[in-house]
Formats: C-alpha cells, structure tokens, sequence
C-alpha cells in the first residue's frame, strides 16, 4: 500500500515537473520579443495557407448547401447584404470628411496625395479570440511594415501592423484592452486619451460639461496618423458625474469590427 | 489510444484555426478529461499565443500569454481533480 502511494506521488510529481517545464518555455518562448520571432515565423509560414485553405472549403460547403436549399440561399444572399450594408454606414460617415478634404485640396491647388493603399483580405476576423488582433493576406512582400495604418471603408481608421510576414501581417486593433491613444473628440476636437476596451470599444475622459453628444465623431489627431484625420468611432454614451471634473465618453467604430472582410493597409514604405 | 489521441490532437490544432475561442476551450477541457498527461492542450495554448496574440501587451490584454495560462490552469486543475477522485 505504502508502496503504491510512492508510486503515484513519484508520477505526481513528475507531472508537476513536466507540466511546469513547459509552461516556463513557454513563458521563454512568448515574452521575449528575440525568441518569439522566429517561432511566430514559422507558425505564419503556414497559417495563411490553412486559414486560406479553409476558407475555400468552407465557400465550397457553402455554395454546395445553397445550391440545394433555396432557403440556405437566401441566408447567404442575406449575410452578404449585412456585409455590405455595414460597409456602407462607413462610407456614409467617410462623406463629410472627403468634403473636408477636397476643401484643403482645392485651397493647396495642387498638392500631391501621399496615400500608397493596398486592398488586403482579412483572413482571420477580429471577435473569435480574447485578442483584439486579426490578419491580413498581405506582408513584407507587398512592401507593408511595422506601425502601418490599417482602415476601412477609405476614412474609419481599424488599427495598425503589428507584426509582418512575407504574405500576411499581423493586426492590432486600436480597441485592443488597455491600449491607449491620442484623440480628438466631437465638433470642438476637444483633445483626449482614449482607452480600448475590446471588440471595437473605447473610453475617454474630457473635461466635464464639454459639449460632445452621443452620435459625435471620434478621429484620430492628423500629426499621430501622419495623415488626414481619421475616424475612430461614434460616441455612444456620456456619463456625467457630479462628483468628478470628467465626463466619461464610451464610443465605438462606427462598424461592426467582426464583419470586416477587407480593409486597406497605408503603406509607409513607397 | 495513440491513433485516437492522434486524431484528437489533429481536430484540436484544426479548430484553433477556424474556430473561436469558446469552442476551442472545451476541446482542451475534454482532453485533459480523457487522455493521461494531455500536456498538448499546453502547446496548443502557445500555438494560440503565437498565432493570435503580441509582445508586450498589457494586463487586460493577459500579457501576452493567456492562452497559455488557461491551458495551465485548466490542466493543473484537472489532473488535481482527476487525482482526488480516484483516490
């Protein structure tokens, strides 16, 4: 009996030794930006193809079930019509700013646009993973690199490159938990640090009793973008509380995060 | 066994590619459950890192590393579990 109590305590602990060898290599592996490069390489030399792979199989499955089932066909006619119809909001909300620009345009008569855009593909869509990340089917090979902006539908600004590989890149949402970022809120462009709160969502405190109401546009300031002023989001709701001299402002993108198919990537390298 | 776990670990890797998050954990789960020493469920919560994850991310955004955390958790937990209840 003693015996197999030894037994089982040796196996134990060699479980807990195994267990938690691993887990510091993979401490090892995550946290150093040195030793987690060269493995994240070579999971995003395979990745694309599989995420593309699966893509293509799915479509098939897809069209195979709609061709059977007119109801099926109807959803699908039905999803892609949400699809669009959320790219559409953007565009409407992109109206004002393209006025705004083709104003500055017309004053500077002449000046020579700076924007080198690529139409990437999203192959993994932000919402599946606690990560407010998503990938693209474009990287280094399409001359994309590190800090790059990423936007949707011409003027919402989604996020940015936060890791390259030679056909995709990696991209960090702005409403990644906890990030933080220089914005500039409603009519007034009353100055302000946002905070991502996940899934598309922000927070941002202001100076209380500043006139910003729910519907007011969001942008990102032009000297961080190193662009023209980009929209982050709508704001949802102002709380007002007496006790302190902020008003909290909640907003979002002004899109669904997890429907967006393509998006376009500005590149800084030329 | 090995050709079912191999099977296993197979449909685990697939569904941290195309599926999300929520429908990967009790894949995890259920092979800690099953199989002895399921210590894939802690490379694929690398694997999951890796894939989806940063460098220097921040608390809220779990470092960095949650998906190995959880697998961690979730497996210390249950082998703990399965222990006590064979005793």
């Amino acid at each position: 009996m003693e015996q197999i109590r030894r037994r089982d305590n040796n196996r134990t602990r060699r479980k807990i030794i195994t267990g938690s060898a691993l887990c510091a290599l993979g401490l090892f592996v995550l946290l150093i930006p040195g030793v987690r490069a060269p493995f994240s390489r070579t999971v995003y030399m395979v990745a694309p193809s599989v995420w593309e792979w699966g893509d293509g199989i799915g479509k098939a499955v897809s069209l195979f079930v709609a061709t059977t089932k007119e109801r099926q066909v109807l959803i699908f006619e039905n999803e892609a019509l949400k699809g669009d119809f959320a790219r559409m909001e953007a565009l409407v909300l992109d109206r004002n700013l393209l006025e705004e620009r083709v104003a500055i345009l017309e004053e500077s008569l002449g000046r020579k646009g700076n924007d080198n855009r690529i139409l990437a593909k999203v192959l993994w869509v932000p919402g599946r993973t606690p990560y407010d990340t998503f990938v693209v089917d474009v990287g280094s090979e399409q001359e994309v690199s590190l800090g790059d902006l990423v936007v949707y539908a011409g003027a919402g600004v989604v996020g940015e490159v936060m890791e390259v590989y030679e056909r995709s890149a990696k991209i960090k949402l702005y409403s990644f938990p906890g990030e933080t970022r220089e914005v500039l809120v409603g009519e007034a462009e009353i100055p302000g640090t946002a905070v991502g709160r996940g899934m598309g969502n922000f927070e941002v405190k202001i100076p209380r009793d500043s006139l910003v109401l729910s519907g007011d546009w969001v942008f990102l300031p032009p000297h961080t973008t190193g662009q023209d002023k980009f929209i982050l989001g709508t704001v949802g709701f102002v709380e007002k509380k007496p006790e302190e001299s902020f008003d909290h402002i909640l907003f979002r993108a002004p899109f669904n995060t997890a429907e967006i198919q393509t998006v376009e990537v500005l590149r800084t390298t030329k | 066994m090995f050709v079912k776990r191999f099977f296993f670990d197979v449909a685990f890797v697939g569904a941290l590619f195309f599926a999300p998050w929520w429908a990967v954990l009790p894949w995890g789960i259920a092979g800690v459950l099953i199989f002895q020493n399921y210590y894939e469920a802690l490379l694929v919560g690398i694997l999951f890192d890796l894939l989806y994850g940063g460098v220097n991310a921040s608390l809220s955004a779990g470092f960095g590393f949650m998906g190995l955390a959880v697998s961690a958790v979730i497996m210390f937990l249950l082998e703990w579990l399965k222990r006590e209840w064979r005793s």
